[in-house]
C-alpha cells in the first residue's frame, strides 16, 4: 500500500481487491475523482478516519487500499 | 382521523443516521411493535399513524442500510422484507427513502436503486434545517423533476412536514397493486447519477457553515481519538458505564426481586399453601421474577449505549478498539457487547447485533458468557470468603479482580482459538460511518431502549420461565409431601441425579450436594447459594446470616472417611468451573434466540461447560499429586 499521510487530500483513481469491499465503497458514496481528506488514524494501529462529501467513515488498511489514491496536495 | 384505504405496509429506508427512526417516531406516535423476521436476527419494526394525524398508514421501520445488496444481518433483514416478504405483512409497491439533506449525493444512490427494483419511492427529506444554516437550500421541485419522485421535507425536531407525507402516503397507497421488485439492475452504478442530480439540486453557494460543523467534529475528534487522551476517556467513559449497569440497577432489581419474592409468599398464603399455591408462588411467579430481576439492567445499558450512539462517540469507541479485538477474531464492534457481559450475558447477547460479519458475532456471541457477570457475583462472594475466612477484606477483592481480568483473557484466548477454526464466509469489514458529534436527543433514546427491553422480555421470557419451572418440578419432586427441605432435595429428582452422577463430580474433589448446586445453577448461578444452603439445611435469617452459617457448615462438611469436601484446592477449582462454566439457562435461551440456532447455542453450552469441567479436575488432581489440599 501506498504510505498514506495524514491530514492530506487524494483522488480517487480506480477500485480494486476485494469486489464485495468496492462494491461497499461505492455505495458508501465513494466516486472515481472522488476527493477523500485523511484526516487521521486510530490509535494502537486502528483504521484511518476518512473524510468525504462531508462525512467521515473508519475503513481498515485493507479496505482503504480497495482505493487507487493519488495525492492532490 | 380516516381509515386507511389500505392495509400493505409502506417500508421506511435510509442510511444509518439518516433521521428514519426519528420520523418513524413522529409518524407513530411511538406505537409500534417490534417484529423478528423470519430466519434473521435484526428487528424491524411495524406501527400504524398516530391517530392525531387525519389519515391512517401502516409503516415499517428497516435497519438502517447503505444499499438493497445486504452486507449485515441488519440489511438482509431490508432485503428480505422487500424482496422476500415472507412476513405476514403486505409490503407496499410504495416506500419511502429517507435522504439527508447533507449527504444528498451519497443519500440518492438508495433511492435509484429502489427505483431499479420497481418501487415507487417517496423521498422524505431531513437535516433541512442544517443546509440552512449554510445558507444551502434543494430546489425541493427539481429534486422531485429529476428523481420522478415525490418529495417531502421533514423538521425532524418539530414534526413540520410528516401530516403532508401521511397525506401523499395514503394518496398513493390507496392505489397501489400486488407487485414483485426486480433484482436486476441493483448492481448498476448510481453514484455518479446521484452525485449529478445533487449537484443541479443544491441552490446558492455554501457559506461554509457546514464544513465548519464538520470541522469541529474533527477537533473533537482530535482528543477523543488521541493516542494518549482519546484512550483514557475511552476506558473512563466504558468504565461509567459499566458500573453505572450495577449501581443505578442495583436498588431496581432490589424492590424488583423483593416485589416477586412478596408477591410469591403472599400467594402462597392466598391460595391455601398446597400444591398448586407452590407452583404458584414458587414455580410461575418466582420464575417471572428470575426474568424481570434483569431489567433494569438491561433498560440502563440500553439507554447508555443510545446515548453514546446518539452523541456519535459509540462509532469511535468502536474504532478505538477495533484493531486489538481484530487480532483475535472479533470487530470493533464487539466491544460493546462484551462489555455488557460483565453485567449480564442477555442483554450482551442482543447487543451484538450489529456485527456484519457472521464469524465475528459468532465468536463474539460464544465468548460473551465467559465475563464475569453479575449472577457470579454470589458465588464468588461465598467462595472468597470461605478462602479468606477471618482475613483482611482487601484479599478477596484482589482475587476478585484477578477473577474478572482473568474472564478477559478466557475470552480473548477462546476468540483466538475459534478464530482459528472457523472459516469466513465473506471477508471481514469493518467500514463505520463516524456521525458528526451531536448533543443526544433523549426521547428518542428512552423509547428505544423501552422497545428494546420490551423485546428482551418477549423475547428470552418464555423460555427462561419454561425452563425455571423444570428445574422447579426437579428440585420439589417426587417427595413433595417431605417438610424437611434437606430430605426433600436429597430425594428430589435433581437430588437423585446428583447421586447418580456423584462419580462425575468426584474428581473435582467434590461430593453430590456440590453436585446438586451445580445442577441447580443451570437455573441461574447464583443459585448455586441457596441450593447449597438448602442442603445444609440454612433456611433462616438474613442473607449475611445465612453466609456466615453456610461457611460454618462448608469448613465441617466431609466425606464418608472423614475427609473434607471444602479445601482450597477444592473451592479454587470451584471458582475456575464457575469462571468457564455455561450454567445459566437465560444466556442459553438468548442464544438461541439470537443465532436462531439450537445447534449454536448446544455447541457453547456444552464445549464451555466440558471445558470448566475438565480444567477444575486438571487443577485438582494436580495438586493432589503436588501434596496440595
Amino acid at each position: 500500500m501506498q504510505k498514506l499521510k495524514l491530514k492530506s487530500y487524494y483522488k480517487v483513481l480506480g477500485f480494486q481487491g476485494s469486489d464485495q469491499l468496492a462494491q461497499r465503497l461505492k455505495e458508501l458514496g465513494i466516486q472515481i475523482n472522488e476527493s477523500l481528506y485523511i484526516q487521521t488514524k486510530i490509535p494502537l494501529g486502528g483504521p484511518y478516519v476518512v473524510r468525504f462529501k462531508n462525512a467521515h467513515i473508519a475503513l481498515r488498511k485493507d479496505e482503504l487500499e480497495c482505493l487507487k489514491l493519488q495525492a492532490t496536495e | 382521523m380516516s381509515e386507511t384505504t389500505s392495509h400493505r405496509v409502506i417500508a421506511f429506508l435510509g442510511s444509518p443516521n439518516s433521521g428514519k427512526t426519528t420520523l418513524f417516531n413522529w409518524i407513530t406516535g411511538n406505537r409500534f411493535k417490534t417484529v423478528n423476521y423470519p430466519g434473521a436476527t435484526v428487528d424491524y419494526f411495524v406501527g400504524t399513524s398516530h391517530k392525531g394525524y387525519e389519515h391512517m398508514i401502516h409503516v415499517a421501520d428497516t435497519p438502517g442500510t447503505y444499499s438493497l445488496i445486504p452486507f449485515s444481518p441488519e440489511e438482509e433483514v431490508t432485503y428480505k422484507l422487500l424482496f422476500e416478504n415472507k412476513s405476514n405483512h403486505d409490503i407496499s409497491k410504495n416506500i419511502v427513502v429517507v435522504v439527508d439533506a447533507t449527504q444528498l449525493s451519497r443519500h440518492l444512490v438508495l433511492v435509484r436503486q429502489a427505483q431499479a427494483a420497481g418501487f415507487n419511492v417517496t423521498i422524505a427529506l431531513t437535516m433541512i434545517d442544517l443546509l440552512k444554516e449554510d445558507n444551502l437550500n434543494v430546489d425541493l421541485l427539481k429534486l422531485s423533476e429529476l428523481t420522478g419522485c415525490e418529495v417531502y421535507p421533514i423538521d425532524g425536531q418539530l414534526g413540520g412536514g410528516v401530516n403532508e407525507l401521511i397525506d401523499g402516503l395514503n394518496k398513493a397507497n390507496g392505489n397501489s397493486e400486488s407487485f414483485t421488485p426486480s433484482l436486476k439492475n441493483l448492481k448498476h452504478d448510481f453514484a455518479s447519477e446521484a452525485q449529478e442530480i445533487s449537484e443541479l439540486c443544491l441552490k446558492q453557494k455554501s457559506t461554509g457553515q457546514l464544513l465548519k460543523s464538520v470541522q469541529n467534529t474533527e477537533t473533537w475528534d482530535h482528543f477523543l481519538l488521541h493516542p494518549i487522551f482519546g484512550l483514557a476517556l475511552f476506558a473512563a467513559i466504558m468504565t461509567g458505564l459499566f458500573t453505572s449497569i450495577f449501581w443505578l440497577a442495583t436498588p431496581f432489581m432490589d424492590a424488583l426481586d423483593s416485589y416477586a419474592s412478596g408477591l410469591a409468599g403472599w400467594s402462597f398464603v392466598q391460595l391455601g399453601e398446597g400444591l398448586f399455591a407452590d407452583f404458584i408462588s414458587n414455580g410461575i411467579i418466582a420464575s417471572f421474577g428470575a426474568v424481570i430481576v434483569f431489567v433494569p439492567q438491561i433498560f440502563i445499558l440500553f439507554v447508555g449505549i443510545g446515548l453514546l450512539e446518539d452523541s456519535g462517540y459509540l462509532a469511535r469507541a468502536a474504532s478505538l478498539i477495533d484493531r486489538p479485538l481484530s487480532m483475535v477474531g472479533l470487530n470493533g464492534r464487539s466491544f460493546v457487547p462484551i462489555l455488557s457481559g460483565f453485567a449480564c450475558a442477555v442483554p450482551a447477547m442482543m447487543a451484538a447485533r450489529t456485527i456484519g460479519s457472521k464469524k465475528e458475532r459468532w465468536i463474539t456471541l460464544f465468548i460473551i458468557p465467559f465475563m464475569t457477570c453479575s449472577a457470579r457475583l454470589p458465588v464468588y462472594a461465598l467462595l472468597l470468603s470461605f478462602l479468606f475466612f477471618g482475613s483482611k477484606a482487601i484479599l478477596p477483592g484482589i482475587v476478585l479482580a484477578i477473577i474478572y481480568i482473568g474472564s478477559l483473557i478466557i475470552g480473548g484466548i477462546s476468540a483466538a482459538i475459534l478464530n482459528r477454526i472457523l472459516k469466513d464466509e465473506k471477508p471481514s469489514a469493518f467500514m463505520l460511518e463516524l456521525p458528526l458529534y451531536r448533543k443526544p436527543k433523549f426521547k428518542v433514546v428512552l423509547l428505544n431502549a423501552l422497545s428494546k427491553t420490551y423485546g428482551y422480555i418477549k423475547r428470552a421470557g418464555p423460555i427462561i420461565f419454561v425452563l425455571s419451572v423444570f428445574i422447579w418440578l426437579g428440585t420439589n419432586f417426587p417427595n413433595y409431601e417431605e417438610t424437611d427441605a434437606t430430605v426433600k432435595v436429597q430425594s428430589s429428582y435433581l437430588g437423585q441425579a446428583g447421586h447418580a452422577i456423584e462419580p462425575l463430580f468426584e474428581p473435582m474433589g467434590v461430593d453430590w450436594r456440590v453436585g446438586v448446586g451445580l445442577l441447580s445453577a443451570f437455573a441461574a448461578r447464583e443459585v448455586f447459594v441457596s441450593t447449597l444452603a438448602i442442603i445444609f439445611n440454612i433456611t433462616d435469617g438474613s442473607e449475611e446470616q445465612i453466609t456466615t452459617s453456610l461457611i460454618k457448615n462448608m469448613q465441617t462438611a466431609s466425606f464418608p472417611n472423614g475427609e473434607l469436601i471444602f479445601t482450597p484446592v477444592t473451592v479454587i477449582g470451584l471458582i475456575l468451573f464457575f469462571m468457564f462454566a455455561l450454567q445459566c439457562i437465560s444466556t442459553t435461551g438468548v442464544a438461541i434466540k439470537e443465532m436462531k440456532s439450537v445447534k449454536f447455542a448446544l455447541y457453547q453450552l456444552v464445549a464451555m461447560n466440558v471445558a470448566a469441567y475438565f480444567i477444575t479436575v486438571i487443577f485438582v488432581q494436580s495438586c493432589y499429586l503436588l501434596g496440595f489440599h
